[in-house]
């Protein structure tokens, strides 16, 4: 079978319209199911483990400023599963300083009310410069459901160039319990349970809805693609004003300046739609260099102000730009190409 | 061009020059000793040792399968000029220093001139390349690397006029610059094989106005030349790396990744290296990004979309766009890629940290700003904006040229800052120098750059030797500081026999070199005075008064030579007697041994590293007849590593007589054995092969283009 016969084949599935306004769709809602689910396995690392946020109430001490030799970040919170063995906290990311000047800072939880702590450790702030929202583990507490438990993060050598502060960002308070393989192998009723607890807390970080809608984008816009509105909203506006690409623009905006999400698939399911999006507006790769460039001079703003996190997503998102831009210049000039070899 | 522009451009021309003679003075014009970090200097006896064949075994670090064999070329020129009786000053000069200085610019302004006829353009665009941060941080002490940057423009300009001419003889002329490169340094020429190909795949699809079938057949025969001709003239050591048992790319290619936390995606767009800080060179700690870096990508990408129906940018645009993500190495976005491209793509592995990619940054951004000051050049003619064209151009000429300011003021230091030889180490050398036999120095904690390395004195270093050959006999998690292990070292049982096993026979403490800013001590985080006052306690130890006030020179004076016999298995738990045996270093991958009157098993003892391609043959030898004939040499099974991880064999004069030809011993009236017998690194033969088969190809290399130039010439006139 020749590849016209295919292409022509597929043009027809395509067109069906129990296809276009039931299969496709279908489709992309799957999609979203499994790649939300996906994202929520990975955001912990594994199925087996539950993420419970708290607020900014549970610092009983977290001072404004970066933590300075001797000073403490101390908070508490109420356990409400068993089995608790991390305590993830969201530190700000600054522009990077030398091994060897970084600080040092000691870790440690205990049970609120007794004088001996379970569990202490030392670690270096580099480390959170990679990993924000930085998981202290611990040997897990089984039963540490409905209780109180306080930790101390303390800085050893902490000055105002190497200290660290707690984010800003939600999450920043996150305890997480590892569920015993043992409980999804005796009762289909416990792995119910847990998938339902694993989708409502999941849906409490911020991360992860984040992700989840951009997973539903493609299916929301082809839902406006195949309707009677998109005329009025694919083809309004081709300058500024294009209400589509300005639309698109919000979620790598959002994404830089307040989430600095590490779900690399956003980029990719982005820079898919955003290419789509100009293909079907017939767009140069105009607006894919305009926005690139934008984020890239925007970058030196955030560095100024010691703020790595933002300015390195806003190189990220700049980057990404650059290459659907180049991708758009590459496919013009294979078309161009493929015109000349007809002509 | 306007007569303003002409002046214009002469004006940069001027200025361009005038910076970079400066900046570069010490390189060009002066003939002052230079060393720093990782380059260190060669010294007369060694250098004149170098005029030899390509030898696969090296005497560094307790003897070594060749670490660096594409070398051999630039080590061979090194040999012939240290001959002929030029200074190591000079030398690497001529090797090193004067091609990257007065090379890397033209190189690069000829390939940017083949994209546009602007010479502004191609100027400017060649700035970006030659004055890049990553280029200068490796200048101060990577010159191999550089040196190979510094050509790959010339193979690109040669590959492209390759598949344009359609010529043949092009390709032979970008395989030779193909190989140099790979000379330098075998990454660099990977990575610019690897642009080659790329281009060729994308001259296939996009370039060329041929379908990608016809185009491909039309092609194929010269896009491969380029590539065969380093193959094949690279055979004397891609020929027994291939053959050998094992070799340096197990312990190259099986390295963790490294340096993660100084890469990430703003450093590597705007093509700034994490070390950069514009003044004196601080290794290891991370400077911030002026906010000026941006600038240059800015233009690059703009230049990109202005001159988005040029696919030559468009494929610069592509090569800036892989080298921005891969040198982020193992940071975000997509972190994981990195990591599987270095575990699973042949050859990545080599890159173990990604400071290497700047280079396709540096070599992509160089042509797509030169095409942005092209654009400007054709269309802002008149009005305001012609003055704007001017502005912008020397704007970035000037945050190029910007970067070569600690140059410029010395603060640089480095390599760009002339070094004196401390007399203390003239003394050292010439004390070790005038004896005559075999055996190794051990310096503790680390080697000098001024103490001498010969053949015969090869050195040693503490500080390396408990991470490879002595591993096994200390534990650096035991102990806070390294200085404590090295000085605990000493302290064991069984060391004085690893340095008699290891024919070591001086133990030295060198001085700390802050004049030449080489105080190594530091990161060993212990004073030279802790190295000695321990050092003088050990009896087995001798402290010797070589005239030296600070370098203490400490002598073993039971060190075992290069090769001797025992009569019983060598061991590491006590002293055994051995007997010194005559032999002749024919290389350091072939020795002739003799043997007299062994009546019973004996134990022959090679004090270099264990290799499994170390092998004996009994009686008259012929390197061409080892390599068709499996049982020429003695078989493996008499071969062993020793307690000390070097190579033993085992003599026996029973097997001599039932299996070795009669006339390749002499069997003595006491029924003992007289023989002699060939020590030889089998992987050697391999290389003489390659280097045959290099050398008839280099014939007809030259055979051809001698023709084809004298032909032209004919046509012509």
């Amino acid at each position: 079978m020749s590849m016209k016969t295919t292409k022509n084949k597929i043009n027809i599935f395509l067109r069906k319209r129990i296809v276009r306004v039931f299969t496709i769709p279908a489709a992309l809602l799957l999609m979203w199911a499994i790649l939300t689910l996906w994202y929520m396995v990975s955001y912990d690392n594994s199925f087996l483990i539950l993420s419970h946020t708290h607020s900014i109430e549970n610092f009983t001490n977290a001072p404004n400023e970066r933590l300075e030799k001797g000073k403490k970040i101390t908070g508490s919170f109420v356990a409400p599963e068993n089995n608790l063995g991390i305590v993830s906290i969201r530190f700000g990311k600054y522009v990077r300083i030398p091994y060897k000047d970084e600080d040092t800072l000691v870790f440690r939880i205990r049970r609120s009310g007794q004088d001996k702590w379970y569990y202490e450790n030392r670690y270096r702030s580099g480390t959170m410069y990679d990993v924000p929202l930085f998981p202290f583990g611990f040997p897990v507490i089984n039963d540490s459901k409905n209780k109180k438990y306080e930790f101390e993060l303390i800085s050893l050598n902490g000055n105002n160039k190497n200290g660290l502060k707690v984010s800003q960002r939600q999450p920043i308070l996150v305890s997480k319990y590892q569920i015993p393989k043992s409980l999804l192998n005796s009762d289909k009723k416990e792995f119910a349970l847990l998938l339902g607890k694993k989708i409502y807390t999941s849906f409490k970080i911020v991360d992860i809805w984040f992700s989840s809608l951009m997973y539903i984008l493609p299916l929301f816009l082809y839902l406006i693609h195949i309707s009677r509105f998109k005329k009025r909203i694919f083809y309004y506006g081709m300058g500024f004003d294009n209400i589509i690409l300005l639309f698109l623009l919000m979620p790598a905006l959002f994404d830089t300046v307040f989430l600095q999400s590490s779900d690399d698939l956003l980029y990719i399911i982005y820079i898919v739609i955003w290419l789509i999006i100009v293909k079907i507006q017939k767009q140069t790769s105009k607006y894919s260099y305009l926005f690139g460039l934008i984020f890239l001079i925007i970058t030196p703003w955030f560095l100024l102000r010691n703020n790595a996190a933002v300015a390195l997503k806003a190189t990220s998102w700049a980057y990404m730009f650059l290459v659907a831009g180049t991708i758009q210049i590459l496919i013009e000039s294979k078309l161009r190409k493929k015109k000349y070899e007809k002509s | 061009m306007k007569k303003i522009d002409k002046i214009f451009f002469f004006t940069i021309v001027l200025i361009i020059i005038a910076t970079h003679l400066y900046a570069y003075r010490v390189w060009i014009f002066s003939a002052d000793v230079l060393t720093h970090g990782d380059w260190f200097l060669s010294f007369p006896s060694y250098s004149k040792s170098l005029l030899s064949i390509p030898i696969m075994w090296k005497s560094y670090s307790g003897g070594v399968m060749d670490l660096t064999p594409p070398f051999y070329v630039f080590l061979l020129l090194e040999g012939i000029l240290s001959n002929i009786g030029i200074s190591y000053a000079h030398i690497q000069r001529i090797t090193f220093m004067w091609p990257i200085a007065l090379l890397t610019l033209p190189f690069t302004f000829l390939l940017i001139r083949s994209f546009t006829k602007n010479p502004i353009a191609a100027l400017v665009g060649a700035t970006v390349y030659t004055y890049n941060t990553y280029f200068l941080v490796i200048q101060s002490g990577h010159l191999t690397m550089m040196t190979a940057f510094a050509l790959a423009p010339l193979f690109l300009l040669l590959f492209r006029t390759t598949l344009d001419k359609n010529k043949i003889f092009y390709g032979l002329l970008a395989g030779l610059a193909a190989f140099l490169m790979s000379v330098y340094e075998f990454r660099a020429f990977y990575m610019a094989v690897a642009i080659a190909g790329f281009y060729y795949i994308y001259y296939l699809s996009i370039i060329s106005d041929r379908k990608i079938s016809k185009a491909f057949g039309a092609t194929w025969k010269l896009a491969i030349i380029p590539i065969l001709v380093p193959i094949i003239l690279n055979l004397y050591w891609i020929l027994p790396f291939i053959f050998a048992t094992s070799s340096i790319g197990n312990a190259v290619f099986s390295r963790e990744l490294f340096g993660k936390e100084f890469y990430d995606i703003i450093k590597s767009t705007t093509i700034f290296h994490p070390f950069w800080n514009n003044s004196k060179y601080l290794p290891f700690i991370t400077q911030p990004i002026p906010f000026y870096f941006f600038i240059l990508p800015f233009f690059a990408f703009l230049g990109l979309y202005l001159n988005k129906r040029n696919k030559y940018v468009l494929f610069f645009g592509l090569i800036s766009l892989l080298g921005i993500f891969l040198t982020k190495q193992n940071n975000p976005p997509f972190p994981d890629i990195y990591m599987w491209l270095y575990t699973h793509i042949p050859g990545f592995a080599a890159f173990r940290e990604a400071s290497k990619f700047y280079f396709l940054i540096a070599l992509g951004y160089s042509v797509l700003i030169g095409m942005f000051v092209d654009w400007i050049w054709m269309n802002w003619k008149n009005g305001k904006l012609k003055l704007t064209k001017y502005i912008i151009t020397f704007l970035i000429l000037l945050l190029s040229l910007w970067n070569l300011k600690p140059l410029i003021t010395g603060e640089y230091g480095t390599l760009f800052t002339p070094r004196k030889i401390p007399n203390e180490y003239i003394v050292l050398n010439d004390y070790i120098d005038k004896q005559h036999e075999f055996f190794r120095t051990l310096w503790v904690p680390a080697d000098s750059r001024w103490g001498a390395h010969t053949n015969l004195h090869p050195k040693l270093a503490i500080a390396n030797t408990v991470t490879s050959n002595w591993k096994d006999f200390t534990n650096a998690s035991a102990y806070q500081a390294l200085g404590d292990q090295f000085i605990d070292f000493f302290k064991k049982d069984n060391s004085p026999m690893l340095l008699d096993q290891t024919s070591i026979k001086y133990v030295i403490v060198p001085l700390d070199d802050t004049k030449n800013d080489d105080n190594f001590f530091v990161h060993f985080l212990k004073p030279p005075n802790n190295y000695i006052n321990s050092l003088n306690k050990l009896t087995y130890l001798k402290r010797v008064d070589i005239n030296t006030k600070q370098i203490a020179v400490f002598e073993n004076k039971s060190y075992r030579p290069h090769i001797y016999i025992t009569a019983s298995k060598e061991t590491i738990k006590r002293p055994l007697p051995y007997e010194r045996i005559e032999f002749t270093t024919v290389s350091q991958s072939e020795y002739r041994v003799q043997l007299k009157n062994i009546s019973k098993p004996t134990y022959l003892h090679f004090t270099d590293t264990y290799h499994p391609d170390w092998r004996i043959k009994i009686g008259n030898f012929n390197w061409y007849a080892s390599l068709f004939n499996k049982s020429y040499f003695a078989p493996n099974n008499f071969h062993y590593k020793n307690d000390v991880n070097l190579n033993s064999f085992l003599i026996d004069p029973e097997y001599i007589k039932k299996h070795v030809n009669k006339g390749d011993y002499k069997i003595n009236s006491d029924d003992s054995v007289d023989t002699i017998i060939t020590l030889y690194f089998s992987p050697q033969s391999h290389s003489q092969v390659g280097l045959i088969l290099a050398i008839l190809f280099i014939l007809f290399m030259i055979h051809y283009m001698v023709k084809y130039v004298y032909e032209n010439y004919k046509k012509q006139n």
